[in-house]
């Protein structure tokens, strides 16, 4: 009995810490970091184009870039995820195939980012510069779509696990077809994972910079589209954080830093609503 | 004459090697209960979900023999197993509503044949939970999630969405062992109405209630039918000692 409680004490301590350590590092760097750039943070800030020595430049064309690309991205993989998942978990008989894919999966999960970059510099800023106008905003989301389908595929493959047979074979027995169970019963009720998977993945698509500054380029002007080169905030922040020397430059650095920590938990919350809004229509 | 709604011949059906029914051989009748009591293991519910081939979901079953239902083969390749389970309806042991509201639970099947009209669906919604004895409990919040709902009720609304389908034959495994007594006592008074409509098949592992709600009683074993008759006959003056055995509880 005693030896016991001094077990369970020592692993509530470790638990404890583990999760104050945690939460504090959390909260540390987001408070560095608000500190050090929220006083930066202006309507003009936001609202300006950016000049490289210029104390008035702004992060607009950055910001519309980030949001372009993870749109764009996100638009590209979530659909392909979604049916690949379906695929695997609902239609595929396990087998050799199956075995196969979901290795290549895991084993495609685990590249490095700057790897994915290297490849889509080489296939879709060269060999398909006809299509994709070379580094721009859509080889960018081209390369980040392959980069994040593993993972997403992975967590919404696990979702659909979680559904119970039962479920499909209630659907089954009121002569629903397949198509019409998935549909109607198996992506309505994954909904919560699927809108989770997407948030990680906005994460991945936000932080990176590696893969972009291969792919969609440096450039700092306001994107006209998804042909134009464009820099994200965070391929802006490694610019402003590796070339900055002056105290004016680190000042927009974490300005930058703090716009992104927002955009992030904005884009969040808008996935959030919208999944509301689908499940409160879907039933 | 009684008409006969399913004629079993000869029905073997494996899971890969594992032979699970042996050259069947019964004559379910129309509009009446028909309860399958035996054993775990014996193949119950494997033969249940051969009549509406929820089997061919199963991975490696191979299934021979003819089943005809109403002169024509339902085991057939040419057989439609969509239209086939819109006659067939089924509820399963565990109450399994779909995570949406109580509503669209009923409508599921309905839509999924494709009726979209809005009275048309209002009208089954309602006729549906009178019939499964729910419309009254669920009246007001028919747009409430059913995964609300308490266990008993789970299950006639289950029992309500397979009617929506206005089917021939309303096939129940076990549909009361995850209920407490008075929801089974509700869901055994259902089933008498419904009789007078539907053929209905039973699995159920109490004695009790398959003399309580059934007319005829398969009592299956290993695989087999040993014995077949009125469910009188079965618990009053059971042929088979084996039967006798099961129904006095000296085994299974
Ligand atoms: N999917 C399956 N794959 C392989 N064998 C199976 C499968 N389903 C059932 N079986 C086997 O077939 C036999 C009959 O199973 P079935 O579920 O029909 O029995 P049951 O009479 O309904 O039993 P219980 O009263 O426990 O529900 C059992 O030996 C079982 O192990
Ligand atoms: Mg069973």
């Amino acid at each position: 009995m005693k030896k016991r409680t001094v077990l369970d004490g020592i692993q509530y301590a470790f638990i404890f810490l583990a999760s104050a350590i945690s939460i504090l590092s959390l909260v540390v760097i987001i408070v560095f970091v608000l500190q050090k750039g929220l006083s930066h943070v202006s309507w003009n800030f936001l609202t300006n184009s950016f000049k490289p020595s210029d104390p008035n430049s702004g992060i607009l064309p950055m910001l519309v870039g980030t949001l372009y690309t993870v749109g764009l991205t996100l638009l590209i993989a979530t659909p392909v995820a979604i049916f690949s998942a379906l695929y695997l978990n609902e239609y595929a008989k396990e087998s050799k195939i199956t075995e196969v894919v979901r290795f290549a999966i895991d084993g495609l999960a685990s590249v490095p980012s700057i790897v994915y970059g290297l490849f889509g510099f080489s296939l879709f800023v060269t060999i398909l510069q006809p299509f994709t106008n070379g580094y721009s905003i859509l080889s960018g989301s081209l390369t980040l779509s392959i980069m994040i389908l593993p993972v997403l595929i992975k967590t919404i493959e696990e979702t659909l696990k979680t559904i119970p047979n039962e479920m499909r074979e209630a659907s089954y027995a009121l002569g629903a077809s397949k198509v019409q169970t998935i549909f109607k019963v198996i992506l309505p009720t994954s909904l919560n994972g699927i809108i989770s998977a997407i948030i990680l993945a906005i994460g991945r698509i936000v932080s990176e910079s590696a893969p972009l500054l291969l792919t969609a380029g440096m450039v700092y002007y306001m994107p006209q589209g998804i042909f134009s080169s464009s820099r994200t905030l965070t391929t802006h922040l490694y610019y402003l954080a590796s070339e900055g020397v002056s105290d004016e430059q680190r000042a927009q650095a974490f300005a930058t830093a703090t716009v992104l920590i927002m955009v992030i938990v904005v884009l969040n919350l808008i996935v959030k609503l919208v999944a509301k809004r689908i499940q409160k229509k879907v039933g | 004459m009684e008409e006969i709604k399913f004629d079993v011949k000869n029905l073997n059906l494996f899971y890969g090697d594992f032979q699970a029914l042996k050259n069947l051989n019964i004559e379910i009748k129309a509009n009446r209960v028909t309860a399958l009591i035996g054993p775990s293991g014996c193949g119950k519910s494997t033969f249940l979900r051969t009549l509406n081939r929820m089997n061919d979901l199963v991975d490696g079953v191979k299934t021979n023999g003819e089943i005809r239902m109403d002169g024509k083969n339902i085991l057939s390749d040419k057989v439609n197993t969509i239209e086939l389970r819109t006659k067939v309806g089924m509820v399963f042991q565990k109450p399994n509503p779909f995570p949406m509201s109580i509503y669209d639970n009923i409508a599921y099947g309905p839509r999924c044949q494709g009726i979209k009209d809005k009275k048309v669906l209002d009208e089954l919604v309602e006729s549906s939970l009178k019939a499964a004895a729910l419309w009254d409990d669920v009246k007001d919040r028919l747009n409430k999630n059913a995964m609300g709902m308490s266990g008993g009720q789970q299950q006639r609304l289950c029992i309500a969405r397979a009617i929506a389908m206005k089917p021939e034959v309303i096939l129940m495994d076990e549909p009361t062992s995850a209920l407490d007594p008075i929801a089974t006592q509700k869901i055994e008074e259902l089933i008498d109405v419904l009789k007078k409509e539907y053929t209905i098949l039973i699995v159920t592992h109490s004695m009790q209630q398959a003399s309580r709600v059934s007319d005829d009683t398969a009592f299956f074993l290993l695989g087999e039918i040993v014995e077949f008759d009125t469910t009188l006959n079965i618990f009053s003056n059971p042929k088979n000692k084996k039967t006798e055995e099961y129904i006095t509880g000296r085994f299974g």
